[in-house]
């Protein structure tokens, strides 16, 4: 064999070994190989019943982007035990956390701000106190406030006593409500009462009177423990308030509450989700998400839109 | 276009008669097995390719058919439950006199894994009777509700909405349920009066929802149904959409006849299948993007590209070797006849490669072997036939020569000049030896100038001191070679051409010298010279008589020096009348070869 041909062996062989190497790996070569996420979703409340269509949005988002979403609710509800599940999540490999935080104050989300360095992190519903640093997937809480006084002003009598009633929870975007709710009401002339009630017992209280109540109440929980509350229908109560929850629909649907201002949960999981995905395979930061808000009342619960919003179809 | 054709074409002429035979050998084999293995491969492609997209869509349509005929199951189920109660029941049914409950309690307990609800209503919404529970929400009025309308619209036909939330009876919990209505309208007798009512048949909706998941757990693409109007009934991504994160091209797939179907949505190439499902007006819509089957087709078109490639270069190689073992040993045997032509190499017997070239290996070698045997005889013959032209040649010495010596010698011994006959006796003995020269026709110039010597000893006492002679041969070409007898000849033509007439003043001279490659030996008289017309016919053979002499003339002498030496070599003879004549005798500057008599 000529020095030529044994050149052209050489490049022949050559080329065949790479290429036998290419076809050994062509499989993996072939697929679209995008590697899958562990993302928690660690939420206030105790029930995972008011978070069913967030949960949803979330796992849908989970679905579409390869990713594995562990939801976490609490037990307590309270900061501390927040922080144990979020660490908790960390070290069974969750690769960024969506969080809806129990306390908001900017002392009490130390752990989330100082975890937030480290790990992807994107906040739900509410921000922390001075800090929007934090991605954060909500709708405009200060213009929910505002509808909600619209709504619950429409019809109120005059001499209506307008009462906005939270738990005492700490949580920016209930400030925000709140903040909407008593400008509403300054521009529409009309006083308002904002009341703490930190349990049931307390709001019964205030009800028992005979006066004409016009109650407004900030979040799902205050808005099941009002329901709760008061029992059946009152003539002389006006329940309104921001929420979804299963209860809180039932109790729209048989006239128990007036009128509901809700976020879009499912869109709230699935956003969130998607940033936090997105976070974590490309980093770098995320513009705040602004969530869709809308109202519905006993009237309008079943039109297409509303039902398909608030009676989650489990797929 | 044809410029480059015809450049091509060229370049492939020049290409093969200026390659190697394995060269050729090899890119012949390699084109052949590139434009054969490419066809093969965009074959096996398109193939492929085709068979891909027909098993996709064959899937898509076997997929729909299956989904429609358990949807149509579920419908008709719907519809039996619907009859049943209607042409069952109802319409033999006096509600004065009777109830309806019992018969729609059995009717529901019998199918209540797929029903949320069986009621019927009269004509203003009122409930006639319901299962499992007759008491209307508060504030709701049936009669509102679409589901009622349109039964009242269209009395002939079964109608079926789109999910919703049943939203008629009380409910004590928070629970809620997603239903399909079913509702047709019915005659209601009551006290022999017949008036109209509305049987509503809820189906659950998750009856639906569980049997499009199941066709839409993995697969290619996805599959959705809608109502006639495009109204989204079961969709994977429903609340998505709902959500308006999603869309879905369900507008335009309400369009769509039963087949398949090629569409763009939003930017994405797709397939769709669409089956209309009896009864309801419903369409099933398979969706898979093209991108899913030409995402196989792209894996599928690399692979046929590796196999090619891979099968080309295992070819390319396997040429290589072929064409090595066919060329190597042609292209020894062409080196060895090449080697052979230019007189540098022996032929060997080739015994490589194929049983042909072997053959042919064998065929030149016996060729060339006879060739070689004929040449050599050839040559043997034609030195033979030299050597006794030369012989002939040589031996044309006169004998009057050898008479005159001897008598003169005999005339010494008689007038007792024996120191003379001795001289002449050795002069003539020396002349003998180097004319023998032990058979060799090729002497050096210095034996060669010694004869010239010898013989002009002789011939100076045979006349007597006529005539002087000198001779001057420069000593640089002594060594080497002539054929004998070339200068006594013309010395034997200057004593009886020019020196008879002569009284002691004649003067014949010889001198030798050297010019580049050549060697000179002028022999020089001043006798009576010629004419040039006598020197032209002089070198001429058969043009002039001899008179007297040896014999061995110039034309002797010219011959024998152009048949050893060359065309280019020989005699040249200048004369002038009255002046003298010079005669060149031209030689090579060569040495004495091998050369005995047989």
């Amino acid at each position: 064999m000529t020095n030529k041909n044994k050149a052209a062996v050489a490049v022949i062989g050559g080329i065949l070994v790479v290429l036998s190497v290419l076809a050994y790996f062509y499989v993996d070569l072939a697929k679209v190989n995008r590697e899958r996420v562990n993302v928690s979703v660690v939420v206030y409340g105790s029930t995972a019943e008011r978070w069913t269509a967030f949960r949803q949005g979330a796992e849908q988002a989970a679905s579409d982007l390869d990713a594995t979403v562990n939801f976490v609710t609490m037990e307590e509800n309270d900061r501390e035990e927040q922080e144990r599940l979020m660490s908790g999540e960390l070290e069974n490999g969750a690769q960024g956390l969506a969080v809806a935080l129990a306390d908001t104050r900017a002392q009490a989300a130390e752990y989330v701000t100082a975890t937030s360095g480290a790990v992807p992190m994107v906040l739900v519903e509410s921000e922390i106190y001075g800090n929007a640093s934090l991605s954060c997937v909500a709708a405009n809480a200060y213009e929910m406030g505002k509808e909600l006084a619209r709504q619950a002003l429409e019809d109120a009598p005059e001499d209506a006593s307008i009462h906005m009633v939270w738990m005492g929870e700490n949580r920016q975007s209930q400030k925000d409500r709140m903040a909407g709710f008593k400008d509403a009401c300054r521009e529409a002339g009309r006083q308002v009462q904002e009341s703490l009630y930190p349990n049931q017992e307390a709001m019964r209280q205030v009800l028992k009177g005979d006066g004409t109540y016009v109650l407004a109440a900030i979040d799902d929980l205050t808005l099941e423990t009002a329901v709760n509350v008061i029992g059946g229908k009152q003539e002389n109560i006006s329940l309104y308030g921001i929420g979804s929850s299963a209860q809180i629909v039932y109790a729209l649907d048989q006239g128990l509450v007036k009128g509901i201002v809700f976020q879009n949960e499912f869109n709230m999981g699935y956003e969130a989700v998607d940033i936090l995905v997105q976070k974590i395979r490309k980093g770098g930061a995320e513009e705040p998400m602004e969530i869709d808000f809308h109202h519905a009342t006993g009237e309008t619960l079943h039109e297409p839109e509303h039902e398909r919003l608030l009676y989650p179809i489990i797929q | 276009m044809r410029q480059k054709i015809k450049k091509f074409w060229e370049f492939s002429k020049y290409f093969y008669q200026t390659a190697s035979i394995s060269q050729i050998i090899w890119v012949s084999f390699t084109i052949a097995a590139v434009v054969s293995m490419g066809f093969a491969g965009v074959l096996l492609y398109a193939k492929i390719s085709a068979n891909t997209e027909e098993l996709i869509l064959r899937n898509s349509i076997q997929l729909v058919n299956q989904v429609s005929l358990n949807l149509e199951t579920s419908v008709r189920n719907m519809m039996r439950i619907s009859n049943s109660m209607y042409y069952c029941t109802i319409k033999n049914a006096d509600l004065q006199e009777e109830s309806l409950d019992w018969d729609m309690n059995l009717l529901y307990e019998a199918n209540r894994d797929s029903l949320v609800s069986i009621a019927c209503f009269d004509a203003d919404g009122n409930v006639v009777t319901g299962m499992p529970v007759s008491t209307l929400k508060e504030g709701v009025d049936p009669a509102s509700q679409s589901w009622f309308q349109k039964a009242n619209d269209k009395i002939e036909n079964l109608h079926f909405s789109t999910p919703h939330v049943q939203n008629l009876f009380l409910e004590d919990s928070s629970r809620y349920s997603w239903v399909i209505s079913l509702s047709r309208t019915v005659e209601l007798t009551r006290a022999g009066e017949t008036s109209r009512g509305i049987l509503l048949v809820d189906m659950d909706y998750s009856g639906i929802e569980q049997l499009f998941e199941k066709v839409n757990t993995g697969g290619s693409g996805y599959t959705y149904l809608i109502d006639g109007s495009g109204e989204i009934i079961y969709h994977p991504r429903q609340r998505a959409i709902y959500a308006n994160l999603n869309t879905e091209n369900n507008l335009v797939a309400a369009e769509y006849e039963d087949g398949n179907h090629r569409e763009n949505f939003q930017g994405e190439e797709r397939s769709v299948t669409v089956k209309t499902v009896g009864y309801t007006g419903w369409k099933i819509v398979h969706v898979v993007p093209t991108e899913e089957f030409y995402l196989n087709l792209n894996q599928m078109r690399l692979f046929v590209l590796f196999i090619v490639l891979f099968t080309i270069l295992c070819m390319g190689l396997l040429n290589i070797f072929i064409s090595g073992r066919i060329a190597t040993p042609i292209k020894r045997l062409e080196a060895a006849v090449r080697e052979m032509e230019e007189g540098t190499g022996e032929l060997e017997l080739c015994e490589e490669g194929s049983q042909e070239i072997r053959h042919l290996g064998r065929t030149i070698y016996s060729m060339v072997r006879q060739r070689q045997k004929l040449m050599e005889e050839i040559v043997v013959e034609q030195e033979e036939k030299r050597k006794s032209e030369l012989d002939a040649l040589q031996s044309q010495i006169n004998p009057h020569f050898l008479y005159n010596t001897l008598d003169s010698i005999v005339w010494m011994i008689e007038g007792e000049q024996y120191k003379e006959a001795i001289s002449m006796v050795t002069a003539l003995s020396r002349l003998f030896r180097i004319s023998i020269s032990k058979g060799k026709t090729i002497i050096t110039i210095r034996e060669e100038a010694e004869h010239a010597r010898n013989y002009m000893n002789i011939q100076k006492v045979r006349y007597k001191n006529r005539f002087t002679f000198e001779m001057h041969m420069e000593p640089g070409i002594l060594q080497y070679s002539t054929i004998k007898l070339v200068i006594q000849p013309l010395l034997e033509n200057a004593i009886y051409y020019g020196m008879e007439s002569m009284d002691g003043d004649g003067v014949i001279r010889v001198c030798g010298y050297e010019e580049g490659e050549d060697i000179w030996i002028d022999v020089l008289d001043n006798g009576p010279g010629m004419t040039p017309e006598e020197v032209e016919n002089l070198l001429v053979d058969g043009k002039h008589e001899h008179k007297k002499g040896s014999g061995v003339g110039l034309v002797n002498v010219h011959q024998r020096i152009r048949l050893y030496f060359g065309e280019r070599y020989g005699l040249k003879i200048d004369s002038e009348p009255d002046v003298g004549t010079r005669v060149r005798i031209h030689l090579p500057k060569s040495f004495a070869k091998e050369d005995k008599r047989p």
